[in-house]
C-alpha cells in the first residue's frame, strides 16, 4: 500500500505548476494568471497560499475561508493582520487593518496581501505601468472596493517598504507588486 | 482488553506488519480516506530534560512519521492518526487507517483488537528482555567504613 493520496493542490508537482505561473504574473504586472486546471474546484486564492507559505510564514485570515485542514496543509504560523506576513482578504471588504510594510533596512519584510475579489475583468479598467510592464497594462477587477486602491496606495508611498497585492478570483489571480503605479482608482 | 488510545500505534507496529497490511489494505478498499495533514516524515529533535537540574536539552535527531486522516465507511466515520518513531510512512498510514476503523468502530474491530493483543504481547516480551539485560548490569556498591579499616 502506497501512502494517502493527497488532493490535487497539494501536491508538489502542483505547487511547481503554481509557482511557475505566479512567478510569471508577479514578473508582469497586470498579466492574468490562469489557474483553473490546477485547482480541482478550490480557490485561487487559496493555491497563492499554498505557493507562498510554509512554516516559517505567518497568515492572517480575514476571511474565515480557511479550513482547518487548510490550515494544517499551509503548514503555516496564524498571527493578526498587522503582524503576519500574509493576510488572506475579501475585496467588496474594505480593508480595516495595517499590514506590515517592512522597513528599510529589511524591505522584504513587507506583507503579501491576498484579496478575494469576483474576477479580473469586466470592471472599470484600471492602468498599470512600471517594472515589468511594457508601456501599459491594464486591469478590471470586480468585487474590489475603492479603498483598497487608496489604502494600497497609502501602503507603498515609502519605496521600498509597502506590500504586494495578490488579487485572486476563483480560477485565476493578477500580481500588483509595490513598484507597480496606478491610475484610474 | 483494549488499551489506551495512545498505545494503539506502538502496540500495532509490534504486530505481524503483513496482516497489520493486509488488513488496512481492505479497509482501504471499501473507504474513502482523506488526508487531514500532509503527511509527513523525516528526522525531528528529541527534547528531554536533564534528571538534576531539570534543563532542557536535545538528546539528538530520530526518524518520525505521522499521519492524520479521516475515514469514511458505509457504517461509519472517524479521524485517525498515528505517530511513530519510523521512517516507514507506508506503515504509518496503516497504522492511521486502523485506529480510524477502531474509533469509528468497523465490522473489522475484533480483528484489529486481535492485532493488538498480539502486539501488546509482543512489546511486553521485549519489556521482560530489556528489564533482564538491565538487571545484569546492577551493581552494589560498598563504601569502606572506619570500622573495615
Amino acid at each position: 500500500m502506497s501512502v494517502l493520496d493527497l488532493p490535487r493542490l497539494w501536491r508538489p508537482a502542483t505547487h511547481q505548476a503554481l509557482f511557475r505561473r505566479i512567478l510569471d504574473a508577479a514578473a508582469r504586472p497586470g498579466k492574468i494568471a490562469e489557474l483553473g486546471d490546477l485547482l480541482d474546484g478550490r480557490p485561487a486564492a487559496l493555491a497563492a497560499l499554498a505557493t507562498f507559505c510554509d512554516n516559517t510564514q505567518t497568515l492572517a485570515d480575514l476571511t474565515g475561508t480557511l479550513s482547518q485542514t487548510d490550515l494544517a496543509f499551509l503548514d503555516v504560523g496564524v498571527a493578526p493582520a498587522a503582524r503576519a506576513g500574509f493576510v488572506l482578504a475579501r475585496g467588496a471588504e474594505a480593508p480595516g487593518f495595517a499590514p506590515r510594510r517592512g522597513t528599510l533596512e529589511a524591505p522584504e519584510g513587507g506583507a503579501t496581501v491576498v484579496v478575494m475579489v469576483d474576477s479580473l475583468t469586466g470592471d472599470a479598467a484600471l492602468t498599470l505601468t512600471g517594472p515589468g510592464i511594457k508601456d501599459m497594462a491594464t486591469l478590471a477587477p470586480q468585487g474590489l472596493a475603492p479603498e483598497w486602491l487608496a489604502a494600497r496606495a497609502r501602503w507603498c508611498a515609502d519605496f521600498p517598504m509597502g506590500v504586494d497585492l495578490v488579487l485572486a478570483a476563483p480560477a485565476c489571480l493578477a500580481v500588483l507588486p509595490r513598484t507597480t503605479m496606478i491610475e484610474g482608482a | 482488553m483494549r488499551p489506551q488510545r495512545e498505545d494503539w500505534a506502538a502496540a500495532l507496529a509490534a504486530a505481524d506488519r503483513g496482516k497489520v497490511a493486509a488488513l488496512a489494505d481492505r479497509i482501504r478498499d471499501r473507504a474513502r480516506i482523506e488526508a487531514l495533514a500532509p503527511p509527513r516524515d523525516g528526522l525531528m529533535l528529541m527534547p528531554l530534560r536533564e534528571s538534576v537540574a531539570g534543563a532542557a536539552f536535545h538528546l539528538g535527531e530520530i526518524p518520525m512519521a505521522r499521519v492524520h486522516l479521516r475515514l469514511t465507511a458505509p457504517e461509519g466515520a472517524a479521524d485517525g492518526g498515528a505517530a511513530l518513531m519510523s521512517d516507514d510512512l507506508a506503515l504509518v498510514t496503516q497504522l492511521a487507517i486502523l485506529d480510524a476503523a477502531l474509533m469509528a468502530d468497523l465490522p473489522e474491530v475484533p480483528e484489529i483488537e486481535a492485532l493488538l493483543a498480539e502486539g501488546m504481547a509482543a512489546r511486553a516480551e521485549v519489556e521482560a528482555q530489556r528489564a533482564l539485560a538491565l538487571d545484569r548490569t546492577r551493581v552494589d556498591f560498598q563504601l569502606l567504613s572506619e570500622d573495615d579499616s
